[in-house]
């Protein structure tokens, strides 16, 4: 709920901006008028890089506990995520002295796996979702942006059976839908290539980062407190001791033993941009 | 016109933004006809054994009270899918969905003086206002038990 207050004030805050920002004609270089600015639409994929540091810890800790040194129940260790695609799309306003502003969405996938010698492997998907609000610095040939919001990290964890049944329910210990809020930064750099009088095609590279919060399995049946009679209860987090978690010994939530959402994700993007 | 389709962006933006465990639970929140159940066993290997499956079984409602801590449940029938017997619950009273993107729904009974048990089935489109419920049950010796399928159509 927290969350969803910070993203209404944040909404109002931005429109508050918009308003201001669109409005008072005389602020406008001589003879300008808003109705001079250039509103476009733009829609587009990306892929980029991801660096994801607290989610390699969780990693090297799930090898060392089930790799060739620990149980040996990997057919090969698992790997980091290493490459995120997707697609972007957003509204943006020029005004006529080459700044403005626009509303962006950014979703990226990332996917990584590994082998079980039982014939099952273990999945784990990361989505980032990116709300976000730019500020831009538009010239004939190249647009600079810089992109501030909200980023809403997912990582799905779930298990492929040798039928080819996917599942993430409780029968496994890691299976879940875990989901991070962080604060997001970006910066873009494009170049624009006009195609027609309302049409241009861009491609840029750009800078991802986002920080801040855990990802946490929203199930609240996992966050009850242990009860010996009633058997063992789900954690709620993504842990960076993995033979801590598998034991009985693992505090169920501790901040200081989870994945954060946190990475940095370096890329190049193309998209259309329709301007009116 | 630019300020309808600014302020439109706005809200598009913003919208995404939102908590998604509440628009899952609107979203999958109605009366559904459980259709068809099926149970596949399966050996100690993982290998399948045999299939169980009967048809027209129960009226399935899922309610949305705006709860964060799961809506309430109505099921109609006293045939009861079997993993909800071997969780320890028999009949549901709660349901919530995932935070993500709907990929879940966890289906349960809560009592404040005992400790809950639940279900999460794996939630796949089957079909026009179609679904197919899947949860997995293993053995003591983490092999699959059987597989429990759900097929349910929103009224």
């Amino acid at each position: 709920m927290a969350d969803k207050k910070s993203l209404i004030l944040f909404a109002v805050l931005l429109l508050s901006i918009t308003v201001h920002a669109i409005k008072p004609k005389r602020f406008l270089a001589g003879g300008d008028d808003i109705k001079a600015s250039k509103l476009s639409i733009y829609g587009g994929g990306a892929t980029s890089l991801m660096i994801h540091g607290s989610f390699g810890d969780f990693v090297d800790s799930y090898n060392s506990y089930n790799g060739s040194s620990g149980v040996n129940i990997l057919e090969e260790d698992l790997k980091n995520f290493r490459f995120a695609y997707g697609y972007r799309y957003g509204v943006r306003l020029i005004l006529p002295m080459g700044v403005g502003f626009s509303f962006n969405y950014e979703r990226l996938y990332s996917h990584t796996s590994v082998g079980i010698k039982t014939d099952n492997r273990r999945h784990f998907r990361h989505i980032t979702n990116t709300p976000t609000m730019g500020f831009i610095l538009d010239k004939p040939k190249f647009r600079f942006q810089y992109n501030i919001g909200f980023c809403l990290p997912i990582i799905e964890s779930y298990y492929e059976y040798p039928d080819g049944t996917i599942s993430t329910g409780k029968e496994r210990l890691l299976n879940g839908v875990y989901k991070g809020v962080s604060a997001c930064m970006n910066f873009e750099i494009a170049y624009k290539k006009t195609l027609s009088d309302h049409l241009q095609l861009e491609a840029g590279a750009q800078l991802n980062m986002f920080a801040m919060g855990e990802y946490i399995e929203s199930n609240w049946e996992r966050s009850l407190v242990y009860v010996s009679n009633y058997g063992f209860v789900y954690p709620t987090a993504l842990p960076t001791d993995y033979a801590a978690y598998s034991s009985t010994s693992w505090d169920k939530y501790n901040e200081e033993n989870t994945v954060k959402a946190k990475a940095i994700m370096p890329g190049v993007f193309i998209q259309l941009v329709y301007t009116r | 016109m630019k300020y309808i389709i600014l302020l439109s962006s706005f809200v598009i933006v913003a919208f995404a933004g939102c908590t998604k465990a509440e628009r899952n639970v609107k979203h999958y929140a109605g009366s559904y006809k459980l259709y068809k159940y099926e149970l596949q066993y399966f050996n100690g290997d993982n290998t399948a054994d045999s299939t169980f499956s009967i048809e027209d079984v129960a009226e399935l409602g899922l309610y949305d009270e705006k709860s964060s801590i799961g809506n309430p449940v109505a099921y109609s029938s006293n045939s009861v899918p079997r993993s909800w017997v071997d969780n320890g619950f028999g009949l549901p009273n709660k349901w919530y969905s995932d935070n993500g993107r709907g990929k879940t729904i966890t289906i349960g009974y809560n009592d404040p003086t005992v400790f809950g048990t639940y279900v999460t089935y794996d939630v796949e489109r089957d079909g026009f206002r179609k679904y197919k419920w899947t949860t997995v049950v293993l053995n003591s010796n983490n092999s699959m038990n059987y597989i429990e399928t759900l097929y349910l159509k929103k009224n």
